[in-house]
């Protein structure tokens, strides 16, 4: 027999609350994880009651240092975090999903928990022992008899769990370089045979021929190429020299063509420019000379119109004529008039004194005879008119009577009185003129006409 | 069997082929030698070949033609002078302002050139034993060119240090006294018509800076195109 079949590897205790149940579960061992600090995840502690939790937070794994840090070494966690790669993370795990033996997440089992494993443990071990029970084992040995354990084979084997290994090791030469090839010579054959010359074996003509032929040729024939070469060149160099020359010189001959022909249009558009100010001035100078030939005609008369107008406007004055009409006449006329209404106050007073006298004279008359009665009423009324009449100032350029008949004096009494005061006027005013006594008379007659 | 023994002395006897040694610098020479040859084309290639290496030897100018000229007429015997070699003579010569005739003779040898040709233009005018070069020059470019300033222009392309092919350009005092001493020479131009014409030139030199180019006093400048 051989030895004992190896133990089946022991069924990982998996913890009794699936994962995605424990990640759904409201964290009720939450207020127990701040009592022993999870360094893992301390941001469960400050994670809220929500529906969705994490037992660990997602986050970014530093790199895991490859060695452990010395003894003495200063306070961890001061080094700067290094990140790897999450690729090359040895602690992330690869592979297919589906048939995946997990790792229990080792988070440290309530007692419940633990009781619960152990309950486990303990269950698994009874089921163990009960198959091993049930095992079907060899009837027990008769009585006074033994079971021993015996080989039968020929040869006695220790049987040990243990297995007798020997180690044996083995090593090649170190090794060395290929040697080289030995020389072949090959075997010799033939026959040796040997000779001898009298002369000179070597002719330098004939020897030298072929590399004169050598010389000499390739010389010629190179010399020749090369000369063909350089005048090839040199030609093709000269024309077009040449060319650039013609060119040249062709081109200068345009440039003095254009700078003939440019001096030739400068000179006519000068000429042309100044042709066209010649004709402006000429047109210019015909104007000026029509405008001031009308100009002269148009104010040919203006002088003698202007003089007229001021003339009548009466500003060429003789000063004394103007002097004599402003002052001299007025004054004049005012003496005149003063003359003449002293004159005409005169005659009034000459005419009231008639007229008193013949007044008088007529009441005397009439106190005799008594039909004369009415006339003195009629009397009455007159002197009050008459001297009313004769003391109206009449301003007058010619010497008027002031008494100008008045169509309201229609008393035939004034005929007869008048008639008389006209003798005695005429009697006694004799500086009056005649004129003056015949318009008087007549206006007597219109009166008595209008009578 | 005579044996022959190779022109350099050997330390020992020559075997094969292998042995016979050629300087390093004999390819370069015969390389340079034959291109010469093939520019110059030389008439006599032996008394040409010994001017040059007696020149290469000496140090001087080479009697060597810069351009390859293709004869224009069908070859006599002994060709006469050509640009070319009108251009080497002024290589060689004009370095020394006055040339002595006997030197001016050995030179023409050297390229192969008739006696006779040497001896007409010698003629032209009356030389003694030195000979102005820039005269000679003049003479030799008249009996290349067939007119006056046919001959001006060879002098021209002889003289100018522009690239072949460009602008030929002299200084306009060379130009003067070239041009003025061929007319002398020539006779038959009167002077008056010598001073306008130079005058003129002058005054389009003094545009070029005081060249005178080719187009200047040519209608045709050119003759390649």
């Amino acid at each position: 027999m051989r030895g004992a079949l190896a133990p089946p590897r022991p069924r990982v205790a998996v913890e009794t609350v699936p994962r995605c149940a424990r990640l759904l579960r409201v964290p009720q061992s939450a207020p127990a994880a701040p009592a022993m600090p999870r360094p893992r995840d301390p941001e469960v502690a400050a994670v809220p009651a929500v529906l969705y939790s994490y037992c660990s937070l997602p986050r970014t794994l530093p790199a895991r240092p490859k060695y452990r840090p010395p003894l003495d070494a200063a306070e961890p966690g001061k080094e700067p975090v290094r990140y790897s790669n999450l690729m090359y993370d040895p602690r992330v795990v690869r592979g297919n999903t589906y048939a995946l033996e997990v790792v229990p997440v080792s988070t440290p089992p309530t007692p419940f928990e633990i009781q619960r494993q152990k309950e486990a443990w303990k269950r698994a071990l009874a089921r163990k022992r009960a198959k091993e029970q049930m095992r079907p084992k060899a009837p027990e040995p008769v009585e006074g008899r033994e079971h021993v354990q015996v080989q039968t084979e020929l040869y006695l084997e220790e049987i040990s769990d243990r297995v007798i290994e020997v180690d044996v090791e083995c090593q090649t030469d170190a090794f060395l370089d290929r040697p080289p090839s030995p020389f072949f010579v090959p075997a010799k054959t033939g026959k040796d045979v040997a000779t001898q010359l009298a002369g000179e074996l070597f002719d330098f003509d004939i020897e030298v021929k072929p590399i004169l032929e050598v010389l000499i040729g390739k010389t010629v024939e190179q010399a020749l190429l090369e000369v063909m070469e350089e005048e090839e060149l040199a030609q093709l160099w000269a024309h077009q020299r040449a060319y650039a020359e013609l060119r040249n010189a062709e081109l200068a001959e345009v440039q003095r063509l254009e700078e003939q022909d440019r001096r030739y249009r400068e000179e006519k558009e000068r000429r042309r420019r100044q042709h066209m100010q010649m004709l402006k001035k000429q047109k210019e100078t015909a104007e000026k000379i029509a405008a001031q030939a009308f100009a002269k005609h148009y104010l040919a008369d203006l002088i003698p119109s202007v003089f007229n107008n001021l003339r009548e406007g009466g500003f060429f004055y003789d000063p004394i004529e103007r002097d004599i009409e402003t002052e001299f006449l007025p004054w004049l006329m005012t003496e005149v008039e003063e003359e003449l209404e002293g004159k005409v106050l005169a005659r009034i007073m000459l005419d009231s004194l008639i007229r008193t006298v013949v007044e008088n004279r007529l009441e005397a008359f009439s106190r005799q005879p008594p039909s004369d009665q009415p006339e003195a009423p009629a009397e009455e009324p007159q002197p009050p008119e008459e001297p009313q009449a004769a003391e109206e100032p009449q301003p007058t350029e010619e010497p008027h009577p002031p008494d100008e008949p008045k169509p309201r004096d229609a008393e035939p009494q004034m005929a007869g009185e008048t008639d008389a005061a006209d003798q005695p006027v005429t009697e006694k005013e004799e500086t009056d003129q005649p004129v003056t006594e015949q318009q008087s008379s007549q206006r007597m007659s219109f009166q008595l006409e209008l009578e | 069997m005579t044996e022959h023994k190779p022109t350099m002395p050997l330390p020992e006897t020559m075997f094969c082929a292998e042995q016979i040694r050629i300087p390093p610098e004999l390819p370069n020479i015969l390389k340079e030698f034959t291109k010469a040859a093939i520019r110059t084309q030389p008439h006599d290639v032996l008394q040409w070949s010994a001017a040059y290496f007696s020149a290469l030897s000496k140090g001087e100018t080479l009697p060597v033609k810069e351009r390859l000229e293709m004869p224009l007429t069908i070859e006599k015997t002994e060709a006469g002078l050509t640009l070319g070699l009108l251009k080497v003579l002024h290589k060689q010569l004009s370095p020394k302002g006055m040339v002595n005739v006997a030197e001016l003779k050995e030179k023409w040898k050297h390229l192969c050139l008739p006696e006779e040709q040497l001896q007409a233009i010698l003629q032209l005018d009356d030389f003694g034993e030195e000979v102005e070069w820039m005269k000679f020059l003049a003479l030799g470019c008249s009996v290349l060119g067939k007119s006056l300033l046919s001959s001006m222009k060879h002098a021209c392309e002889i003289l100018t240090k522009d690239p072949e092919g460009g602008a030929a350009r002299i200084p306009f005092e060379m130009f003067s006294f070239l041009y003025s001493y061929l007319a002398s020479i020539d006779g038959d131009i009167p002077k008056e018509e010598v001073e306008v014409f130079l005058h003129k030139i002058k005054e389009e030199a003094d545009k070029q800076s005081g060249m005178v180019l080719l187009r200047n006093f040519l209608s045709q400048a050119s003759t390649l195109f």
